[in-house]
């Protein structure tokens, strides 16, 4: 199981760092992951580099993709890190190995690795652990994701039982070019409510590769929040990948803040699956410097009496970039659907670059959508005001900034979350400021 | 201790709108400035307070001698200048409580910081002398506020900064009578041997409430006429044409 013949890459990518795996040991684990992980290594063989002419990868800096120097990341050492302070459960991880873990004390919620979900619940893992293929460009990165999974965490939370305070997840990378594979899937049963904060961190200066994935299902009626929050350093790079499934009636809010990373790849599909459910879509990215934040969704509509809602916005500074590229798209039969979709850009240099692609597709007639997308600068006259109250110019310029981006943190719903994910993005206004 | 606007000449783009304004504001005084839409007297507001769009081609203001024309925006505010603004901003995001605290801790000196207890507890007199709800503090800068919510605001703004010289721009606009007469509260509070209120305004409605010292009326970019509070009564009654013609 350990060898394999990598036939000719049809790309420009040599994962040269790569070759040896999966090298890792399948050992007493189900002969269909064992198979799935070196059919998804094939894929990622197989597949092409995204080219500039592919619309999923449109305005993107494909040479950015350029992965060859990483490798598996050697063990160091982790520093110390303050996330929230109640929890349901927490997990440390390292380059993809555990360093910490605690423990869920709450009856109905279990948070296991991989090889304990794989050992108490086979038949759903079986399911679930494809894969986390978004459609939406990055099929070839999901799959080297996907091949180079070591572990994962699974949250799973049966029926009826409601966990008020988050589960925290806590990714490090660490070490000279280490590479990073985290997954997350949360299995959240009937009337289940959970909310999942999961950080993604770089443990020093070190150029790193982050290729992660999250994938939430939900059966009737389920709640779900997943808070992802890019920290990474400026030397690092990020792909993720997030599917989201709201079966009937259930509701998902996702939130990605990215105030990190240097290269930033984020893709997230959100089925709105089960008749009566609802998606809500989050997001707030700072760019600065040489930074490329690119995140692509879709919001699919596959049932009646859907509700989705999505809000991504995006603050650049000097020479940031970002790229948001949006679909709703709603099934024939999904009729009586609500879909919005919002991308907004405060621009506060002349060189930044902020593209959008807000778009839409509805083959249903009794549909209420609408979507749009604003860039702008400052308000002048919203300076001005707080200049006539004394307040200095950048003072104030920092206060509206990080105004903006407040209508989407109190959007999380939960006050111990947005008070940490507020102060993640004011530390880093304050970085970029400074 | 004396504001003195001393034949000011004012332009936005190629239209000359104030033309030779001259007036004084002793402190302690209450003034009111009358006149008829477009005698230059929201323009008068924006030009003290420094806005941009303003082009002051001669005259000069003085700020108990000191020349406030010459002072970027926020220093006009920390010296004691106050305007309330006709139309107030929406900041999204941005807490009322934040923002209070964020002018004040603009006036306080390097690495000083203001009390955040007494704060609220200035702050929650401040705005129950204004009927305002406690869940004020948290709301977003005038968003989604009522004209009548705006406008208390902006008083507010003034109970807690206590400026020495106060502009009015039309606060009286868009009131009903109980939030004028909310309104006329706070601006009665704040009157003060130590400070100088002008209060701009269409009407002599707001004038019922805040009784002036002395009437100024504005036409044409000029201060035209010049008397007690009975001149108001006059302006009511007789409209403006009658100053013109003369």
């Amino acid at each position: 199981m350990s060898t394999l013949t990598i036939p000719n890459p049809i790309s420009t990518f040599v994962p040269s760092v790569f070759l040896d795996a999966p090298p890792w040991d399948h050992a007493g684990l189900p002969g269909w992951f064992a198979a799935s992980q070196l059919s998804a290594w094939k894929s990622f063989i197989g597949l092409a580099m995204p080219g500039r002419k592919d619309e999923n990868w449109r305005f993107a800096n494909v040479a950015g993709l350029q992965f060859d120097t990483f490798k598996r990341g050697a063990a160091a050492s982790v520093p110390d890190f303050t996330g929230l302070e109640k929890v349901a459960a927490r997990v440390v991880t390292r380059n993809d190995g555990v360093v910490s873990q605690q423990a869920s004390a709450i009856s109905g919620l279990e948070v296991l690795t991989l090889r304990e979900a794989l050992a108490k619940y086979p038949a759903e893992l079986e399911r679930h652990l494809a894969t986390p293929d978004t459609g939406l460009g990055g099929t070839k990165f999901a799959a080297l994701h996907q091949a180079q999974l070591r572990d994962a965490v699974v949250v799973k939370v049966s029926e009826k039982t409601e966990v008020a305070d988050p589960v925290e997840i806590v990714h490090w990378l660490s070490g000279e070019n280490a590479s990073a594979f985290p997954r997350t899937i949360i299995l959240a049963g009937t009337r289940s409510k959970v909310t999942v904060v999961e950080h993604h961190l770089s443990a020093g200066g070190d150029a790193g590769l982050n290729c992660g994935a999250a994938q939430i299902f939900t059966e009737r009626g389920a709640q779900v929040s997943y808070v992802h929050l890019n920290r990474l350093n400026a030397a690092s790079k990020s792909l993720h990948f997030s599917t989201l499934r709201c079966e009937r009636e259930a509701a998902v809010r996702y939130a990605q803040f990215n105030l990190g990373g240097g290269y930033v790849r984020s893709e997230a599909l959100s089925q709105v699956a089960g008749e009566g459910s609802r998606s809500d879509m989050l997001s707030v990215s700072l760019a600065s410097a040489d930074q490329e934040i690119d995140q692509r969704t879709r919001q699919d509509h596959l049932s009646p009496r859907g509700f989705s809602d999505l809000l991504y916005k995006n603050v650049l500074f000097n020479r940031g970039k970002t790229i948001f590229a949006g679909l709703i798209r709603v099934d024939q039969g999904a009729q009586f659907t609500d879909a919005y979709q919002k991308c907004r850009n405060l621009l506060l240099s002349d060189d930044c670059e902020a593209n959008s692609m807000p778009g839409l597709e509805i083959n249903a007639d009794q549909v209420k959508c609408s979507h749009g997308s604003t860039s702008g600068r400052l308000n002048e006259e919203e300076v001005f005001y707080f200049q006539a109250r004394g307040i200095q110019r950048q003072a104030a310029e920092h206060m509206i900034s990080l105004g903006f981006t407040q209508e989407v943190v109190s959007r999380i719903g939960q006050d111990a979350v947005e008070a940490l994910v507020f102060s993640a993005i004011e530390a880093r206004f304050a970085e970029l400021k400074g | 201790m004396i504001l003195e606007i001393k034949d000011l000449h004012a332009s936005i783009g190629d239209r000359q709108i104030l033309k030779g304004l001259t007036l004084t504001l002793p402190i302690g005084q209450v003034a009111a400035i009358m006149g008829p839409n477009g005698s230059g007297k929201s323009t008068l507001s924006k030009v003290l307070a420094g806005h941009e769009d303003y082009t002051v081609t001669s005259g000069e203001v003085l700020m108990d001698g000191r020349n406030l024309l010459e002072m970027p925006v926020d220093d006009r505010s920390r010296a004691g200048f106050f305007l309330a603004f006709q139309y107030p901003m929406e900041i999204p995001g941005v807490s009322n409580a934040n923002f209070l605290r964020a002018a004040l801790q603009s006036r306080m000196p390097e690495g000083e910081q203001i009390d955040a207890v007494q704060f609220y507890q200035t702050m929650y007199k401040k705005m129950d002398l204004l009927k305002m709800d406690r869940s004020f503090t948290g709301r977003s800068v005038n968003e989604g506020f009522s004209g009548g919510e705006k406008k208390r605001n902006e008083i507010l703004q003034m109970l807690m900064l206590e400026p020495r010289y106060a502009v009015l721009d039309e606060t009286d606009s868009g009131l009903d009578i109980d939030a004028l007469k909310i309104v006329s509260e706070g601006v009665n509070l704040m009157r003060s041997p130590q400070r100088g209120i002008l209060l701009i305004t269409h009407y002599q409605r707001l004038l019922d409430y805040i009784k002036p010292d002395v009437v100024h009326v504005l036409s044409d970019g000029r201060i035209v006429k010049t008397g007690g509070a009975e001149l108001a009564l006059e302006l009511e009654e007789r409209g403006y044409d009658w100053l013109k013609a003369a």
